[in-house]
């Protein structure tokens, strides 16, 4: 026990996360090796202080995916869209919110923000995931100030429980071609180290509306990670290091990079980046609820884009620290945690004629308390204040409460405030991908700033002697400062800071049951209402509601395997609603008088068949089985120089049914 | 559509053959070696079931002579890390046992 208590407060430490957001670490760590899974369906967390959901290695199984962006097909609280038809960049939603404000972390290092933003979630190869832990609303102070509605901690195989080597490949019927394979190796009880690579290409010119314009970019993508990791009863310590680089091209069928961009339109984007982290962790054997922490991380990202004739560079060198000291105050129900971070991100971008350039300085302190009353109730206070050299010095508090009302009843109060500094080029590349002026409007404050107040229940039941559980929640942003986007003019974007109101709500309801052995099924419905303020030409106020996002959503999972898991069915099936467009006629202005534009509701399908051999698996899929797409991705794709030409008004897929296999190979 | 068809009837089709049955004594201990080791027999090519006792810890082994025999059977066992009658574990697979399936000693 006493072992298991060290092991348990290093974990923690290393990991720089508090119980909040992580299972027992031990737990897990045998769970995932060992491809096990925790026994309630749907996997929730109950241990947990926030709402998470956790997706093991088995739910990511389900859609052989290649990468995050495609890890949350049979998830029912986060959709993934595609930006533009032009780029490929997939952006993920979640509270009826974009992905910006959803903190998105790798082993509690902040990953993808900044620069990496545009395509960040195509960037996480998929075999390196080892599970992923999803919560929405604000999460602990500890992380950083920047989960506005939620957060994303990816958990990535380690050195040292991983397999020897791991060889995974990938097709599909769409020409993308990938490879993934990951050594590991212990050199003693103590030190162990990975190397993961990753390879994928996307090499057919693949056109299936025929509108004149490739339905995905031409990729190569490399990206290979070296890991360590040194571990005694004494310290914990983990670092790496990760180098990516990504040619994309895409536009016009007939374009290839020596074309005349003048006369046929094209897309290109060469990523290059270069990430370095170190985690280090002082354990107390004697006292193992102490411990002490550091976080660092370092980033290097350049990319170089076109959008036809417009060019686009963006450098950005980053720098992290977080230290964090977790100690209690008398016994275990009442710990507290302290600690300091520091963010050095230091931007130089330019856009057709002109150059933007800033350098980002935040320090930042904090401090949690946790009341534990075991079993029954913990009440977690958390509060940090960070000194931003440009937007000066925000103060971030935050509560968590969680009550065991009844056995089985649990119930789950979030409320807080979280902010970031927005990065209007990067983070809106998919707007770029049309003839539309873009105007910086009157204020440019680019703070961005919200509160958000959620509740979740959770009922877990028994339905004969089968096992179910059902989850409520409600969740509410209201933002303070928001950066808008505006396309609701026919000819023209608009950027501007939010000149009303602007707030998200969003109720969930989850049923998870697995009626007899080995048979899961979930049913989720989802409601978001997403409205803001938009300001008029004539500088009035009109009150919309949020382009592009489904007020419903319809979830079905189903999931079958033989006995051992050597067949593997999985079935998913997703309803969205329909939702409002910006009306694209050249001389649209909106003033409240126009019908609004909508696009219909539409399904998709995607079903999965794993055979495990000893060795070995093999896969084969199907994504969007009915062949749903969205007819004219592209409005005048014919003329991609005129007037009216946009590719940014994507709101369903763009490609039709595509088949994939591949296998999964493993030398333990 | 025809591929997936036949993955989806595949596994209702090897289900053929006379069977014949085994006892076979382990050094399993807990419920992970059960599991470990029934899946790996189930993996593997000829045997139609297997239940591990963990009172007694004798397995019982259905499989289908033609296809293995009872010495195969307890080669499986002994490359999953466990003894199996007289046939001794593989060391190196042993070593990769999770620690609550090893031997205390």
């Amino acid at each position: 026990m006493y072992k298991i208590l060290i092991f348990l407060s290093f974990a923690t430490l290393a990991q720089a996360q508090q119980r909040v957001m992580q299972k027992d670490s031990i737990e897990r760590e045998t769970e995932l090796k060992e491809f096990r899974v925790v026994a309630n369906p749907g996997q929730k967390d109950d241990n947990a202080v926030l709402a998470t959901e956790i997706m093991t290695i088995k739910t990511l199984g389900k859609a052989a995916c290649c990468n995050l962006s495609e890890s949350f097909e049979t998830n029912a609280s986060v959709s993934v869209n595609y930006s533009d038809a032009v780029t490929g960049s997939k952006q993920i939603q979640m509270l009826g919110l974009a992905g910006t404000y959803v903190q998105t972390n790798v082993e509690n290092v902040p990953s993808i923000r900044g620069l990496k933003s545009t395509y960040g979630l195509n960037y996480l190869p998929g075999t390196w995931i080892r599970s992923i832990d999803l919560a929405k609303g604000t999460i602990s102070v500890v992380n950083g100030y920047e989960s506005m509605t939620g957060a994303i901690n990816v958990e990535l195989a380690k050195p040292d429980t991983s397999e020897v080597y791991y060889l995974n490949t990938y097709t599909n019927s769409q020409g993308r071609f990938e490879v993934n394979q990951q050594g590991a190796h212990r050199f003693n009880s103590r030190l162990s180290t990975g190397v993961f690579t990753h390879y994928s290409q996307q090499a057919a010119r693949l056109d299936g509306n025929g509108d004149g314009f490739l339905d995905l970019p031409l990729f190569n993508l490399i990206n290979v990670l070296n890991r360590w990791k040194y571990a005694t009863d004494r310290w914990m310590i983990q670092w790496g290091a990760n180098y990516l680089n990504e040619d994309r091209l895409g536009g016009q069928k007939s374009f290839t990079s020596e074309a005349d961009r003048s006369q046929i339109y094209g897309f290109g984007s060469k990523t290059e980046r270069f990430e370095t982290f170190a985690k280090i962790a002082r354990l107390f054997p004697n006292k193992p609820y102490q411990g002490l922490a550091l976080i660092v991380s370092t980033a290097n990202h350049a990319n170089d884009s076109y959008f036809s004739t417009k060019n686009y560079t963006g450098r950005e060198q980053s720098v992290y620290g977080n230290l964090i000291f977790q100690s209690i105050i008398g016994n275990t129900n009442h710990t507290w945690k302290t600690g300091a971070s520091f963010l050095l991100d230091s931007y130089q971008e330019s856009y057709i004629d002109s150059a933007y350039a800033r350098t980002e300085i935040v320090p930042g302190i904090y401090g949690e308390y946790t009341w534990t009353i075991p079993t029954k109730l913990t009440v977690v206070l958390g509060q940090r204040v960070d000194f931003h050299n440009q937007l000066g010095t925000q103060w971030v508090p935050r509560l968590h409460v969680k009550w065991d009302v009844a056995p089985d009843w649990i119930l789950r109060l979030s409320a807080g405030k979280g902010w970031r500094r927005v990065n209007p080029l990067a983070e809106n590349t998919g707007f770029l991908i049309n003839n539309r002026a873009l105007k910086l409007v009157g204020n440019l404050n680019p703070l961005e700033a919200s509160w958000n107040y959620g509740i979740t229940l959770t009922k877990n039941m028994n339905i004969g002697s089968r096992k179910a559980n059902l989850v409520l929640d409600a969740f509410r942003t209201d933002f303070t400062h928001q950066w808008m986007v505006d396309m609701e003019a026919g000819s023209t974007l608009r950027m501007y800071a939010m000149p009303g109101e602007s707030f998200a709500t969003s109720i969930q309801a989850e049923f998870n049951y697995s009626p007899f052995k080995r048979f899961e099924m979930k049913v989720a419905y989802r409601f978001q209402d997403v409205q803001a303020d938009y300001l008029r030409m004539d500088g009035g106020l009109i009150r919309l509601s949020k382009p592009y996002l489904n007020k419903d959503r319809v979830l079905v999972n189903l999931a079958y395997s033989t006995p051992y898991d050597i067949w593997k069915y999985d079935i998913t099936w997703q309803w969205n609603g329909s939702r409002r467009i910006p009306d694209h006629k050249l001389a649209h202005l909106h003033t409240g008088s126009i019908q609004e534009v909508s696009a219909p509701p539409f399904s998709t399908v995607y079903a999965q068949v794993t055979r495990q051999f000893k060795k070995w698996e093999l896969y084969l899929g199907v994504e969007n089985l009915f062949n749903f797409t969205q007819k004219n991705p592209i409005y005048v794709a014919k003329d991609p120089f005129a007037l009216g030409f946009d590719a940014s008004m994507v709101w369903g897929p763009i490609t039709g049914t595509m088949v994939y296999t591949g296998i999964r190979f493993k030398i333990n | 559509m025809k591929k997936i068809l036949f993955l989806l009837i595949l596994p209702f089709l090897a289900m053929a053959g006379p069977k014949e049955t085994v006892k076979i004594k382990t050094s399993a201990i807990c419920e992970m070696c059960k599991e470990r080791i029934e899946k790996n027999l189930a993996l593997t090519k000829g045997v139609a079931k297997s239940d591990l006792n963990l009172d007694d810890k004798v397995i019982t082994v259905e499989y289908d002579a033609a296809k293995i025999d009872a010495a195969g059977i307890r080669k499986v066992i002994s490359e999953t890390g466990y003894d199996a009658d007289e046939v001794k574990a593989i060391a190196k697979d042993y070593a990769k046992l999770p620690n609550c399936c090893k031997k205390k000693d």
